[in-house]
Parts: C-alpha cells; sequence; structure tokens
C-alpha cells in the first residue's frame, strides 16, 4: 500500500513539473521577439538622435552663421559706442 | 520475492545509476564546455565600440564630435549583374569604376567598398534594393566649425593595427582619455536569430570616451582666426599667428596660425602644417622681449623708470659690433620710460649690462625660457639656452633687445602675462573640465608656476607699457578710449649668418584692460611684404581683434 501511494505522488509530481516547464518556456519564448523589436527600436532612436544632432551642430556653427548672415547682407559694425548715464545729482 | 523480480529490479536500479553517473559527467564535470558550446552555436560576441569623447568649447559647443557614418560592403558572390551594380554606385560614391569592378570581381563573400558614408548617401543606395550590398553602422569624427581651431584639436587617424588614434594638438595629447575602452558582450540567439531572455555576459567591462571642455572661447576663435587671415592677405605674409590667453588663470581663450589644415582631410596637407608653430617653432621675439629684461632689471632694483641712460646718444660698440636703434634715430639723456616708448636698443644694451648676465640668466629662469610651459597640447618644444661660459659681450646686449635668443610664442606669451597678473605666472592650458558620460565632472584647476616679478615691479611695467602704446609707434593704431599695454616688435630673421633688413617677423603683445587685465594677446607676422615693421601689421590686427573681445566682454572704455 505504501509503495503504491509512493509511486502515484511520484507519478502526479512528474506530470505537474512537466506541465509547469512547457508553460513557463511557453511564456518565456516570446519575450525573445520583444526584445528584439525594443533593441531595434532603441538603435533607430539612437541613430536619429545623431542624425539630429549633427544637423544641429552644423546649423549653429558660426561659419555657418557667419557665411549666412554675409548673405543676408549684414555688415560688421566697427564703430561701438557707449551709454554712459549721468551719476544722481546725490552722489555728486 | 523470486530471484527473477531482484534481479529484474537491480537491472533497472543499475541502469538508472548509469545514467545518474552519465549525467553527473556532462552536467558538472564538462559544464563548460557545454555551456561554450552552446554559446558559441547560438551566442554571438557583439563589440561595443566605445563612442570618442566630444572636445567641446566653452560654452559647450562641440568643436570636435562623433557622427553616424557608414561602411557600404558587398557580397561579390550573390550580386549577379556585377556591371550594373559598379554603373549604379560609381558616381554615388565617387569612386571610379575600374576599383569597384576589381572589388566586385574578388571571389570573397564580403569586400567593403566605402567606409564613412553620410546617412543621406546611404539612404540613396538603400532605395535601390540591391542584393549583396550592405550597410554597416559606425562613428566617425566630425568638425562641426570645418577647420577652426585645427592645430589645436589635431586630427584622428589609424594606428598600426587600423585601430583609431588622435595625432597632434589635443586629440593627440589625450588619446587615451578620449578613446575610452572596447567594450564586448555574449548576446544567446534562438534558431531563428530572435535574441532570448537570458543572462548577458559581460566579457570586458568597457566605457565610452570623456568629453574635454575648453577654455577657448568660440567667438574669440572665430574672430582671431578671421582677423589673422585678412591680415596675412593684407600684408603679404607666409604665415602668421594669434594666442589669447587670460593671465589670472592661464586658461587660453583663442590660438590660431596659418597656414594650417582640415582635421577632417588631414591627409590632404603637407605634414609640416599638423605641426602648431605657436608652440614648436622657435622664433627670435626682438622688441617685445623688451618688457621682461626690463622689469628684471627693475625688480632687482637696479634700474628705475626715471634713470637716465648714459650711452645713448649715438651707436654703441660692442664686442667688435656695432649696435644701432631701429630708425637710427638718437635720443641723449633718455629715460627707461622713453626706452621703451621709443624701443631704443641703445638703452636695452645699456638695461642689459647694468642686469649683467648672472641677472639675466636668474631671470630667464624665473621667466620660464628655456622650458617647456607644460601647456596640454602636443608637440610643444623649448629653446636651448647657452651655458654662461658660452655667452659673449655681444650676446649679453642683443638679447636684451630679443635678438640672438630663441623663443617660442607659449613662452613670451606666458612670461609677458605675469606683468598682467601682479607679477603671478601662470601655466597655460586648454582644458578645464573632463566629464564622463556618467555625469563625473573632474575640473582643472589654474597652476601658478612661478613670481617672477614682484607686483610693484609688474604695476611699474604696466604703466610703461601703457605709455607705449600711447606714445609709441602703434599710436596711431591704438584704440584711445582704453588703456591698453603693448610693445611693438620687429625682429629681424638670421639667414646664413647675417640678418636680412627686408625679412622681419612682425608682433605685437598687449594686455587690456591695463588696470584689471581680462586677456592678453601676441600676434605674429612671418615675413610680411607690403610692410615690414610691427607698429604697421601685427598692432592694428592687435588692437581689432581687441576691440571685439573688450566688447564681446561688454567692458565700458576707462578713458
Amino acid at each position: 500500500m505504501r509503495p503504491r501511494i509512493i509511486l502515484s505522488v511520484l507519478f502526479v509530481a512528474i506530470v505537474a513539473l512537466t506541465f509547469t516547464r512547457i508553460a513557463v518556456a511557453n511564456r518565456l519564448s516570446t519575450n525573445g521577439a520583444v526584445l528584439g523589436g525594443l533593441e531595434e527600436q532603441i538603435n533607430f532612436y539612437e541613430t536619429e538622435n545623431a542624425l539630429i544632432k549633427e544637423k544641429i551642430f552644423n546649423l549653429s556653427s558660426l561659419n555657418n552663421i557667419s557665411s549666412k548672415a554675409a548673405r543676408l547682407g549684414f555688415v560688421e559694425d566697427r564703430k561701438g559706442f557707449v551709454i554712459n548715464s549721468e551719476v544722481p545729482v546725490a552722489i555728486r | 520475492m523470486t530471484w527473477r523480480l531482484k534481479f529484474s529490479l537491480f537491472a533497472l536500479l543499475f541502469a538508472f545509476l548509469l545514467i545518474v553517473v552519465r549525467l553527473f559527467y556532462w552536467q558538472v564535470v564538462r559544464a563548460e564546455d557545454l555551456a561554450d558550446l552552446g554559446q558559441s552555436q547560438y551566442g554571438r560576441i557583439t563589440k561595443i565600440l566605445s563612442q570618442r569623447g566630444e572636445i567641446e568649447t566653452s560654452d559647450g559647443f562641440p568643436i570636435a564630435a562623433n557622427r553616424v557614418s557608414y561602411r557600404i560592403f558587398a557580397n561579390p558572390k550573390d550580386i549577379e549583374d556585377k556591371e550594373f551594380v559598379v554603373n549604379l554606385l560609381s558616381p554615388i560614391l565617387k569612386i571610379d569604376s575600374a576599383t569597384l569592378s576589381a572589388q566586385l570581381s574578388q571571389n570573397l563573400f564580403w569586400v567593403s567598398l566605402s567606409t564613412d558614408v553620410d546617412s543621406k548617401t546611404k539612404n540613396q543606395i538603400e532605395k535601390y534594393d540591391i542584393r549583396g550590398i550592405g550597410f554597416e553602422q559606425e562613428f566617425s569624427r566630425f568638425y562641426p566649425e570645418a577647420s577652426m581651431a585645427a592645430h589645436l584639436i589635431g586630427f584622428v587617424g589609424k594606428d598600426d593595427n587600423g585601430d583609431s588614434k588622435g595625432y597632434f594638438g589635443l586629440e593627440g595629447f589625450y588619446d587615451k582619455l578620449l578613446r575610452g575602452k572596447e567594450k564586448s558582450i555574449i548576446q544567446v540567439y534562438d534558431a531563428l536569430g530572435r535574441p532570448i531572455l537570458a543572462k548577458i555576459n559581460d566579457d570586458k567591462r568597457g566605457e565610452d570616451g570623456k568629453t574635454l571642455v575648453l577654455s577657448i572661447n568660440r567667438s574669440i576663435q572665430f574672430v582671431a582666426e578671421k582677423e589673422l587671415k585678412e591680415g596675412i592677405e593684407r600684408y603679404g605674409a607666409e604665415g602668421g599667428m594669434v594666442g589669447v590667453l587670460d593671465p589670472k588663470t592661464g586658461e587660453i581663450l583663442a590660438m590660431a596660425s596659418f597656414p594650417s589644415f582640415d582635421s577632417k582631410k588631414y591627409e590632404e596637407y603637407p605634414q609640416e602644417n599638423y605641426k602648431n608653430p605657436f608652440i614648436s617653432n622657435l622664433y627670435e621675439p626682438g622688441s617685445t622681449f623688451k618688457p621682461l629684461i626690463m622689469g628684471s632689471a627693475i625688480n632687482e632694483k637696479k634700474l628705475k623708470p626715471t634713470t637716465v641712460c648714459p650711452i645713448c646718444s649715438g651707436p654703441i660698440s660692442v664686442g667688435g659690433y656695432e649696435l644701432k636703434t631701429w630708425n637710427d634715430k638718437y635720443y641723449p639723456g633718455t629715460n627707461m620710460i622713453e626706452v621703451i616708448q621709443h624701443s631704443d636698443n641703445t638703452g636695452m644694451v645699456f638695461v642689459g649690462q647694468t642686469l649683467g648676465l648672472d641677472g639675466m640668466l636668474k631671470y630667464f629662469d624665473k621667466f620660464g625660457i628655456g622650458s617647456v610651459t607644460g601647456i596640454d597640447l602636443q608637440g610643444e618644444v623649448a629653446p636651448e639656452i647657452k651655458e654662461k661660459n658660452d655667452w659673449y659681450e655681444a650676446d649679453l646686449a642683443t638679447a636684451s633687445f630679443g635678438q640672438g635668443i630663441s623663443i617660442t610664442p607659449i613662452e613670451l606669451l606666458t612670461s609677458f602675462s605675469s606683468i598682467a597678473n601682479n607679477g603671478k605666472m601662470m601655466q597655460p592650458h586648454l582644458v578645464k573640465e573632463v566629464h564622463s558620460r556618467n555625469g563625473d565632472v573632474v575640473d582643472i584647476e589654474p597652476k601658478l608656476i612661478s613670481r617672477p616679478i614682484s607686483e610693484a615691479t609688474a604695476k611699474v611695467m604696466t604703466e610703461m607699457l601703457v605709455n607705449a602704446v600711447d606714445k609709441g609707434e602703434a599710436k596711431w593704431t591704438a584704440i584711445k578710449e582704453y588703456r591698453i599695454a603693448g610693445k611693438t616688435g620687429t625682429a629681424s630673421i638670421p639667414i646664413q649668418g647675417k640678418y636680412d633688413p627686408e625679412k622681419t617677423i612682425a608682433s605685437f603683445i598687449g594686455f587690456a584692460p591695463a588696470d584689471d587685465p581680462k586677456f592678453v594677446m601676441l600676434v605674429i607676422f612671418d615675413r610680411p611684404k607690403a610692410r615690414i615693421y610691427g607698429s604697421e601689421t601685427a598692432a592694428p590686427v592687435f588692437f581689432s581683434i581687441a576691440r571685439d573681445i573688450l566688447s564681446l566682454y561688454g567692458i565700458p572704455p576707462d578713458r
């Protein structure tokens, strides 16, 4: 009687564990596809980021701004002026 | 139990034991080998190249950065119509058909066709969806301000192993810091090539290169390069240099020299252009050296500004040589203030003889003449100062007015900056901060090298130099609204043992505002042809740049 009980318990345990393994493996199997998709998205945005940064740097360079300003007709003003405010009477 | 049953049980148990032993062997004893085998079948080693650190100016703008680029490769065995591919790609990649054709004729699975291809070109080719043509993303160096500060930046080339390496300038000096460390990881994939959510092994820890934040002011650098270039063209000079430094910290605000090169296309320029002449070329400074000698004599209390020169009424004979003033004009009874104002060589001979050889050599050492300044750029040199026993009387005399002695421009600028900084000489440097990717910031603190003259001497020299600007040969081009201290220089160039009177190094050195200097600047023209004197070439360019710097800093006139 006792050996039968032990054998039955073992049998049920093995079957239950087998089903659990199948279920877990099934869940994990699709994570690879999700992970691959996420990796692709990360790479895409990193590349986009780098391309946009390159554009910004080129557009905001002094060389670019200076040549654009010259094309638009801006001329360097060599005569600076200073606004000197009068000292208040009380301090004089 | 009958003997048959016992035998069966024993046989089953034995078989079970065999299986357990075998399992133990494979899962415990040979576990590592199995894991490696599995990884090699389903795992791929991905090398993540570290990104090279950026180089930024003081406003955070990167003058050396990384951009996305592509390597275009081909699988010649997979391309059916090679002629069509060659005719299509040759004009896009700007590679001649014969070369492309030869590459595609190779009996290989992978051939690199072109590197450093931008994304626009890559998208153009990708549209055609050519079988056998693929793209590999990489990062390449790019310089948003083109050739600005090329001598400061240097360039990135390849070493013997084909890895990227910095040469010259900051790319060379800070190569290890900028390069970072490469990282490799093992990612496990399933039979369909999809990544498996499993432990990712970090075989080698890596890190991206660090970013350097410079003290360079982008606007001042831009103005300095523009004015220098225009000056070289206007005066027909062989070349020119400008250096601007903050005397209180030693931070370099701008440094430019021509002829220069483009860091991106460095291979198209002669190799001699890669050297930064501001730190690597020796030259005879001429009259711009006089303030250092005068300052030394006053600091030693051997002279006062009002001391009268007893030998200034005509040419002087020293050691068999006749020494004259630059314009053959003499001022009997002139004092030291006027010696600097008139840039009087005979007066300076008197100063040098009063200081003496021992005194002069002592102050060379204090001012760092003959030693490298330690600026953080690759390629700095220092002149050799003769031993005391090798000096003749004529050498002492000519060194007093800056001839017969060679220095680098950075040496002169650094030494002169002590006059602008109450007698304290700071070490010149370019990098003021080092940033790492994880947000750590390391500040580079200013470093005091020496104190060659006292604060009192520095003040006296400042007034003498302001007087030189207001009343000397460069007064016609000076900015009247500001008190600016400065000195012109016109040094003859020694050619085959003689000085050529027509070939000069024309220079101007000065600082502003005189009472609270924000910058010290040295302008040099090499062999100007249209005019040969510093007062007519370097001085106008100095004051033009100075006006822009004063305006940029919002400094109101002090007159």
